[in-house]
């Protein structure tokens, strides 16, 4: 089906606010996910959809990849910053209901493989089901299932300890 | 038996075969243990999912917009879209206050417990599972009660007996969607909500269930009110004015919130 000139760009814009959370999801700062968004929409209007192409699903592909591509440029940076952000990251040492900052959220999600982080992304914040996430990271079922699994155990492990520093 | 973080984690998102969700369920029911292992992954999920869908409350960047807008402007010269107005001044909240994403897990509160077993049941889905409700499709009861049901009035799932959903308002996004919160209940516990129209679907954005049981006196109440402060401050992070009035509700929901 061809697609008429315009079409294409309102239909990314009715798909902007997901993937910009899959973008901060992939990040974990607001101006670096505003950067990948508008990286992927330039490649996006470049590159146009493949004729089968599920577009949700392509713009999440293009995405992810641009993402790896990026920090694999930055590697080192990245490193550094984050484990400063570490050791600033506790403190609240009297709340009664145990709170979790978004410092120490990001923290622990920036710890986990590259791979496990977009899985997460994907499943946990956006919603996919296995299949379309597998399908998007063009990765067997299986492996989305474990690299999950191991994702979220690290993550709740991180967590209770981010709490016990308090 | 024993079950595998990564069954727990599959159960979670409702990606077993029917006969293994019940097994675990039916596990759950009885071991305390099993059921704190399932609440760690449910959390680390709700944190995750809060953390990063905060960015919904600003706008999205004009730099990107505009490399769209000019396509979408021919198909759609008028309508709403063209009038979004958004406020983050006036609605973000201070920089320094912490993320209130955790929860106490002693006082049974269980993140998206309910919208994750109950709420979505799609006799569709080719296995024939539950599906995780994070997002609600069309042609399930959720869907229907969020497009169609009217707030301040208590709706039953007839395929569900003990629930009842009760919508509290309906109000517009920062990025001008629209957005229900709401209530279930069954009978011994009570998820507080906030689900936005995106695209064909509702997706649940928080889910904050207070469960009755397993909870020492007075803890449900300090629960109850914990979760409704959560879902309270979240939705004072992304709304765009206030809530609507029963005449816009009406409208939007004859026009399927579009």
């Amino acid at each position: 089906m061809k697609q008429k000139k315009g079409d294409f760009e309102a239909e990314l814009l009715a798909r902007l606010p997901r993937l910009r959370r899959f973008c901060f999801a992939l990040t974990g700062a607001r101006h670096d996910a505003d950067d990948l968004l508008q990286a992927t929409v330039e490649r996006l209007l470049l590159k146009r959809p493949p004729e089968d192409a599920d577009l949700t699903k392509w713009m999440f592909r293009v995405c992810k990849n641009r993402w790896i591509d990026e920090i694999r440029a930055q590697k080192v940076r990245r490193t550094e910053d984050l484990d400063e952000a570490y050791a600033t990251s506790s403190g609240g040492e009297h709340e009664t209901l145990q709170r979790l900052t978004f410092a120490q959220v990001n923290t622990a999600m920036a710890k986990l493989p590259d791979e496990q982080r977009a899985v997460m992304s994907l499943v946990a914040v956006e919603g996919y089901s296995y299949k379309e996430a597998a399908e998007i990271l063009q990765l067997p079922i299986g492996t989305v299932m474990s690299r999950l699994s191991r994702a979220r155990a690290a993550l709740a492990e991180r967590f209770e300890k981010a709490e016990t520093l308090h | 038996m024993t079950y595998s973080d990564e069954k727990l984690s599959a159960y979670l998102d409702g990606e077993l075969p029917p006969e293994e969700t019940a097994a675990i369920r039916d596990a759950l029911e009885k071991d305390v243990l099993l059921r704190d292992r399932l609440a760690r992954l449910q959390r680390a999920d709700a944190a995750v999912r809060a953390a990063y869908g905060a960015i919904d409350d600003t706008p999205l960047p004009e730099s990107v917009t505009d490399l769209l807008k000019g396509g979408a402007a021919e198909k759609r010269p008028a309508g709403p879209e063209g009038n979004i107005r958004f406020f983050p001044a006036m609605r973000r909240r201070a920089a320094a206050a912490p993320w209130p994403v955790a929860i106490a897990a002693s006082l049974a509160m269980v993140v998206g417990f309910i919208s994750g077993q109950q709420l979505s049941f799609s006799p569709d889905a080719p296995s024939g599972a539950v599906q995780m409700a994070r997002v609600i499709e069309p042609n399930t009861p959720l869907f229907e009660v969020l497009n169609r049901g009217v707030s301040a009035q208590t709706h039953q799932i007839a395929s569900d007996a003990d629930l009842r959903l009760e919508p509290v308002l309906s109000f517009r996004r920062l990025d001008g969607s629209y957005c229900r919160e709401f209530f279930a209940h069954d009978a011994n516990s009570r998820t507080h909500s906030v689900a936005c129209k995106e695209e064909e679907n509702w997706i649940i954005k928080i889910a904050v269930t207070t469960s009755a049981g397993n909870t020492p006196e007075g803890a449900y109440e300090t629960a109850s009110t914990a979760g409704d402060t959560l879902v309270t401050d979240y939705i004072d992070r992304i709304i765009s004015g206030d809530a609507l009035s029963a005449e816009e509700e009406e409208d939007l929901s004859r026009s399927d919130w579009q």
